[in-house]
């Protein structure tokens, strides 16, 4: 492998700021953000469906898809709420996606 | 110019990055899991890969095996890019030769694109849309590629597409005969009542089936099926018969025909070059060659506008059609074909080989089904198809075939005559066409020859003969000619398996050149293995990889 370009970045929120920098002088940062929107809007209600089912593994792939994209946009609280879900599923616990939905009620109140 | 393809379910991740990356100029597609990328992959101009791990189907480290595994791709850059942060999976990938493994929940897009910018430098290049189309979609898609700098803009959206890929009254519609002849094919044992009821719902094949038996002064078509017999109705299906089902209106029915000749031509070739067996039946060869494609038909017919401007997308980013296809119209050939077909019920054998000649399946070794076998005279059938300048517009490829290869493969020893198999089908869908159908224009041949070296690894059985012969006068011989035949050269073209093959290096012809007075002769090397760029090439040698794009052996012959 080769050598990191430039020194790593020293927080998840210095990343997530520079990503939103990033995509807002390429003019993609409003796509982006209705883009991450309707993946919430998606995967929430088929998280919440995939738990009842008792299916762990879909579960566990949309929560670990949407932490990612949360946390490239520096979307927490919502990568939070999915992470809880992977941690949970993957412990076996019982998992609810209550904290999730609240988070992804906030992000219109953020990217309107 | 090379694309950087980007490997991930996840649909947010991998079209952002896409967009990202198209906005700075680079062509670049997205695959969902590995067995979407392979074919990619395989069509040869993915400069760089950025992949993800945990995927459905062929996940990320099986795709980088794969990949470390094919000789013309073991040294293709790839980035990983992944939420999977277990010891094992970073020491796997760095000993496939990763070069870099970046974690999503720890990563940024300007680092990203730095490294990117540093494997690839200045060779990914921006595709850039032409200043002119023919129709309203071309258009439209022009313009918003250029107020966004994206590169290829999504014409059509999955879901309607899928929906009509799904829908057998629209395929019965598009061509109800096309749906009989599988059914045929798959009811060998079928009684006659079956037999019968299938072709009363294609008028012409229940009237062919009627004249055929009329000799027998028969007056139903159960009494036609009963004396005709299933065989003789496998053959009636097999015939043109679904080329008439199909209406030629006055605007797309040169168009239309074009493309039935082309079906027609390649079913015509899977004949000669798949031997019949136990598992492969009479007809389903060339009912494979004739539906391997019926996606296509149904977006001629049904999204004409998108699809021509899929086509000019891919003339204009030198990219196979395949690829352009998967992400302008919103499913790729082999979904479309796989959906198509699935509609029609067709039999699994004919699904299967169309499925594995759309996405090859990613083994080594095996002893080949007979779906493999079916693949790949299909693969060599169309790339015949192309040197015959008959297949749709894109980017074709053609290329020598390994003789190791076609016996694998279990194809049959076979005089291909391509040539006479092009006038074969032009005869066949002119006489369905009827008396007004426009005539194909014959493809035009420079009065000059081309020499054609074939070294003798490679089968006579060769796409790239085809194509040269229809360019120029080329005739293939296995040793370097005589150097005081050059003189009667405007150009010689060397198919061989790298430059560093023995007695057929570019010294050696260089040397070639001038014993025959010739040292400028312009000479095209085409090889398909990897391993020998620190070859030095003479002035006036270029060498390329296998396949190489038609366009570009009809630029060397122009230049000749």
């Amino acid at each position: 492998m080769t050598a990191a370009p430039r020194q790593p970045l020293t927080s998840d929120a210095d990343i997530a700021a520079e990503n939103l920098a990033f995509l807002a002088k390429a003019g993609l940062l409003d796509g982006a953000r209705a883009h991450f929107r309707a993946q919430c809007d998606r995967a929430v209600p088929e998280i919440d469906r995939a738990l009842a089912a008792g299916d762990a593994a879909t579960a566990r792939r949309l929560a670990h898809g949407l932490r990612g994209a949360a946390g490239m946009l520096g979307e927490t609280a919502i990568a939070d709420g999915a992470s809880a879900i992977e941690r949970c599923v993957e412990r076996g616990e019982p998992a609810r996606v209550d904290a999730l939905r609240a988070a992804v009620l906030t992000l219109g109140e953020v990217t309107p | 110019m090379s694309s950087i393809l980007v490997v991930d379910d996840q649909a947010f991740t991998r079209e952002l990055i896409v967009e990202v990356l198209t906005a700075r100029g680079y062509d670049c597609v997205g695959a969902a899991d590995g067995s979407l990328a392979w074919p990619l992959l395989q069509a040869g101009n993915v400069g760089l890969v950025i992949c993800d791990m945990v995927m459905p189907i062929v996940d990320g480290l099986r795709l980088l095996r794969e990949i470390r595994g094919d000789t013309r791709l073991r040294t293709l850059p790839v980035i990983v890019l992944t939420g999977v942060i277990e010891r094992a999976s970073i020491v796997e990938a760095k000993a496939l030769g990763v070069r870099d493994y970046l974690l999503k929940n720890n990563f940024s897009l300007p680092d990203l694109m730095a490294r990117i910018e540093r494997i690839l430098g200045a060779q990914a290049k921006p595709f850039v849309p032409a200043a002119a189309a023919p129709d309203a979609a071309a258009a439209t898609a022009r313009a918003a590629a250029k107020a966004s700098s994206v590169h290829l803009p999504r014409l059509l959206e999955r879901d309607p597409l899928a929906a009509a890929a799904a829908d057998p009254d629209a395929l019965r519609t598009l061509g109800g005969a096309v749906a009989e002849v599988t059914r045929l094919v798959d009811l060998g044992d079928a009684g006659t009542s079956d037999l019968a009821r299938v072709i009363r719902h294609d008028p012409v094949l229940a009237a062919r089936a009627l004249r055929k038996g009329a000799h027998e002064r028969t007056a139903t078509i159960e009494d036609a099926v009963r004396r005709v017999g299933p065989v003789a109705l496998k053959e009636l299906a097999a015939s043109p018969a679904p080329i008439t089902t199909f209406p030629l209106g006055k605007s797309d029915g040169p168009e239309m025909l074009r493309a039935w000749e082309y079906r027609v031509a390649v079913a015509t070739l899977m004949e000669r070059l798949v031997p019949r067996s136990d598992k492969i039946g009479p007809g389903v060869a060339y009912a494979v060659g004739l539906l391997h494609d019926l996606g296509e038909l149904l977006l001629r017919q049904r999204f004409g506008d998108a699809y021509r401007a899929a086509q000019q997308f891919a003339v204009q980013a030198n990219q196979p059609l395949a690829a352009v296809q998967s992400h302008v119209l919103g499913m790729s050939p082999g979904e479309l074909a796989a959906a198509t077909l699935a509609a029609i019920h067709a039999p699994p054998l004919i699904s299967e080989a169309v499925a594995r000649y759309w996405t090859p399946p990613m083994r080594n070794g095996a002893t080949p089904e007979a779906a493999d076998t079916l693949a790949a005279g299909l693969r060599l059938a169309t790339e015949f198809a192309h040197a015959l300048q008959m297949g749709p517009k894109g980017d074709p490829r053609v290329g020598p075939v390994a003789k190791a290869a076609y016996r694998a493969a279990m194809l049959a020893p076979t005089d291909v005559r391509a040539a006479e198999v092009r006038a074969e089908a032009l005869a066949i869908v002119a006489v369905a066409a009827g008396p007004d159908a426009p005539d194909a224009a014959a493809p035009p041949v420079r009065d000059v020859a081309i020499g054609y070296v074939r070294h003798s690894t490679f089968a006579s059985v060769d796409p790239l003969e085809t194509t040269l012969a229809q360019l120029a006068k080329a005739e293939a011989s296995a040793a370097l000619p005589h150097a005081p035949l050059l003189s009667a050269m405007a150009g010689l073209v060397v198919a061989v398996p790298n430059l560093k093959t023995p007695d057929f290096t570019p010294a050696a012809v260089d040397d070639l050149r001038r014993a025959g007075g010739k040292p400028t002769l312009p000479v095209l090397f085409v090889t398909s293995d990897y391993g020998d760029a620190d070859v030095p090439l003479p002035p006036g040698i270029q060498a390329v990889r296998a396949p190489l794009p038609v366009r570009d052996l009809a630029k060397f012959v122009a230049a000749c």
